[in-house]
């Protein structure tokens, strides 16, 4: 029952929430409850019982009980900031009607229907593209395409996994299924070469809408590519599949942090930078080992965290420095303390710079790479190089003289919030067992690392 | 629902050559003509076609599921169009003097008609090829010609639209398309349901983004 209630109440709440939408601390206080006891179902919910809705089973495993919680949470966290700095009236409704959905895709075990949901998380993310100023048409018509693009590949893939336990000796299906995971998943992760949505949607919509479109959406996008290599073995032993994402993350990698370079927009830089990450991801879920998973999952995470933490900080100084640019780096730390730090931590970490969170789990991914493959070391390496010098780059562009600047300072909750978020990625880094250890003992119950 | 069911059945009497060429002419609609009551007309039609062929192929009531999903999409979209009046921009922007008394015949052909023609021609003949020769399914009722038609023509719609609602009227055809083909390989009544629920919420999508523009034309409108 818990389970069911784990989709539906968020489902049920965002239609009240919507209509709340003119009471907004109403608003918030009311989606903001809903996560929290959502997060306190979740931790109690039994693991591996299952539960039955129209005769397909739910079930939360160690996996996705460990996502939930982390997904409910970096939600809280979201609906907390867009009470300080509202987001668009759309924001909060969507972002909890996603929640329940992307919840349903998770445990449910079966994975046509898990992708089915998706695709409609997915759809109700358009809602969240205009904020308060109406985005691009083209920010959100070059979202839905490729969204749409993208599902059929992924419904595709259920029904040829299906076909080839019953014709085990027909290769065309092998190869038929490699193309359908690798173009529907490639498109869902904005892996090179089908990266380019996510910082079209990044540059026109507000941060915390991309932020939720990368730290909540990816995570189960990739929980579900986790889910079809460990119900089908013969994936991972029979096809070239680990060798397609771990190639394709190096490509997205490389691609994405050169690119990064080259941003003067910081939505777009937070995009690239991200996808960058990304290829990181999918180079340590490719290796197939299980430190390059852990560190995969754990990065992951990280990312999440950065990314958020980089939204936070973006969206507030766009709220309160004029097109984003301050006048001096005393200026902006006297006006904006928290998003400065923010910003600057968010950047570094993202690109894996020493002492920060994503230099520790990107560490366990170069570990876990066979001994003499320079070539994705060094190509990892130029690819993180790319992302701090984008935002070492970014934070140099902003710092130009503006003549219009707020008076107002920022909201003292935004600053504890950034500040809190900088702290937790520094001790993350000091710390990275924290994250890790629990991730390990996922990572060894899966059925494809424990094959390989 | 038994009445629609009885003129679904009195329907189903028409051959599969009539239904495909049914569809060829719906979509080319969809894909040459601006017009956008013709085309919402179009999807209609097009939606009562897509059904009526699978109803050979799975049971009635679903097939029927996917005609009242088609009627709810075509409702959602024409309440958006009329309150964007039908896309005309001098409506929107209220600019009334540079408006002809009645839609004039490039309101409903666009600029490169012959491209497009073309272009439908082009995806017909690739469709019936690839259809014949390289079909998804065994069925013998066009169901593969039809797939790669549909899936064919969004495609095209949404590389030659700039507008959300004509986009989306391309992804909707290529959604139907690609449903044509999964509905051979999946029967069950909640995998139906749910395309129709996806159905519909990019219906709603494609409402709200084409209502976000107006408010961007007015705003341009008024500076």
């Amino acid at each position: 029952m818990s389970l069911i209630l784990l989709i539906f109440v968020p489902l049920t709440v965002a239609v009240p929430v919507y209509f709340l939408r003119r009471h907004w601390s109403a608003a918030v206080f009311v989606s903001l409850a809903t996560t929290l006891i959502l997060i306190g179902v979740c931790s109690q919910a039994p693991l591996g019982e299952p539960a039955y809705i129209l005769g397909r089973e739910l079930v939360l495993d160690e996996l996705s009980g460990f996502l939930l919680i982390f997904l409910l949470s970096l939600a809280s966290l979201m609906i907390l900031y867009a009470w300080q700095i509202p987001q668009g009236w759309a924001f909060i409704p969507s972002l909890l009607a996603i929640l329940g959905l992307l919840s349903g895709a998770i445990m449910i075990r079966t994975f046509l229907i898990a992708v089915l949901l998706l695709e409609m998380a997915a759809l109700v993310f358009v809602f969240m593209i205009h904020g308060r100023r109406p985005a691009p048409v083209g920010t959100a018509i070059g979202y839905v395409v490729p969204l749409v693009m993208a599902i059929p590949c992924l419904l595709l893939v259920s029904w040829l996994t299906e076909s080839y336990a019953l014709h085990p000796d027909n290769l065309l299906l092998i190869r038929f299924t490699v193309i359908a995971l690798s173009a529907g998943f490639g498109i869902l992760l904005a892996a090179a070469p089908f990266h380019s949505w996510l910082p079209t949607v990044a540059e026109g919509a507000p941060f915390a809408a991309s932020a939720s479109l990368i730290c909540i959406f990816n995570p189960v996008v990739l929980a579900l590519l986790l889910g079809v290599l460990n119900s089908h073995l013969w994936l991972t032993t029979g096809s070239p599949v680990l060798l397609v994402i771990s190639t394709s993350g190096l490509l997205t990698a490389l691609v994405a942090g050169v690119l990064a370079f080259a941003q003067r927009d910081p939505g777009r830089l937070m995009a690239y930078a991200a996808i960058s990450d990304m290829g990181f991801v999918l180079v340590g879920l490719g290796t197939g080992s299980l430190t390059s998973t852990t560190g995969a999952l754990a990065h992951i995470v990280n990312r999440s965290l950065l990314v958020l933490l980089l939204a936070m900080s973006l969206g507030t100084l766009r709220t309160y420095h004029k097109d984003g640019s301050v006048s001096t780096l005393r200026e902006a730390l006297r006006r904006t303390p928290g998003s400065i730090v923010g910003y600057i931590v968010g950047g570094l970490a993202l690109g894996g710079f020493p002492l920060f969170n994503g230099f520790a789990t990107r560490w366990l991914v170069y570990r876990s790479l066979p001994g003499d493959n320079l070539l994705y070391s060094g190509a990892l390496l130029l690819a993180g190089a790319g992302v701090v010098l984008g935002y070492v780059r970014s934070l140099s562009l902003m710092l130009q003289p503006s003549p219009e600047l707020k008076a107002e300072r920022e909201p003292l909750l935004v600053t504890v919030m950034t500040l809190s978020l900088a702290a937790l990625c520094l001790l993350l880094g000091l710390a990275p067992g924290l994250v890790v250890d629990p991730i390990l003992k996922i990572v060894q119950e899966m059925a494809f690392i424990a094959g390989g | 629902m038994d009445v629609l069911q009885d003129i679904f059945v009195s329907l189903s009497s028409l051959s599969h050559l009539e239904l495909m060429l049914g569809l060829l002419i719906t979509a080319t609609v969809i894909i040459v003509l601006e017009d956008w009551r013709l085309s919402l007309w179009a999807l209609l039609a097009q939606y009562v076609l897509v059904s009526l062929l699978l109803a050979r192929v799975m049971p009635l009531r679903v097939a029927l599921i996917k005609v009242i999903v088609g009627g709810m999409v075509c409702v959602i979209l024409y309440l958006t169009a009329r309150r964007v009046h039908w896309g005309r921009e001098a409506i929107i922007k209220g600019a009334y003097h540079e408006l002809a008394p009645v839609a004039t015949v490039l309101d409903i052909f666009p600029m490169n008609l012959w491209f497009r023609l073309l272009l439908a021609l082009l995806a017909a003949v690739v469709s019936y090829a690839l259809g014949t020769r390289h079909p998804f399914v065994d069925h013998p009722h066009g169901i593969s010609q039809a797939c790669y038609w549909l899936v064919g023509i969004g495609l095209l719609t949404v590389i030659l639209s700039r507008h959300p609602f004509k986009v989306g009227l391309g992804l909707l055809t290529f959604q139907a398309g690609f449903e044509v083909l999964f509905a051979t390989l999946e029967k069950s009544l909640s995998v139906a349901a749910l395309l129709g629920v996806v159905n519909i919420l990019m219906a709603l999508a494609i409402t709200y983004l084409t209502t976000a523009q107006l408010t961007v034309i007015v705003k341009e409108g008024r500076r």
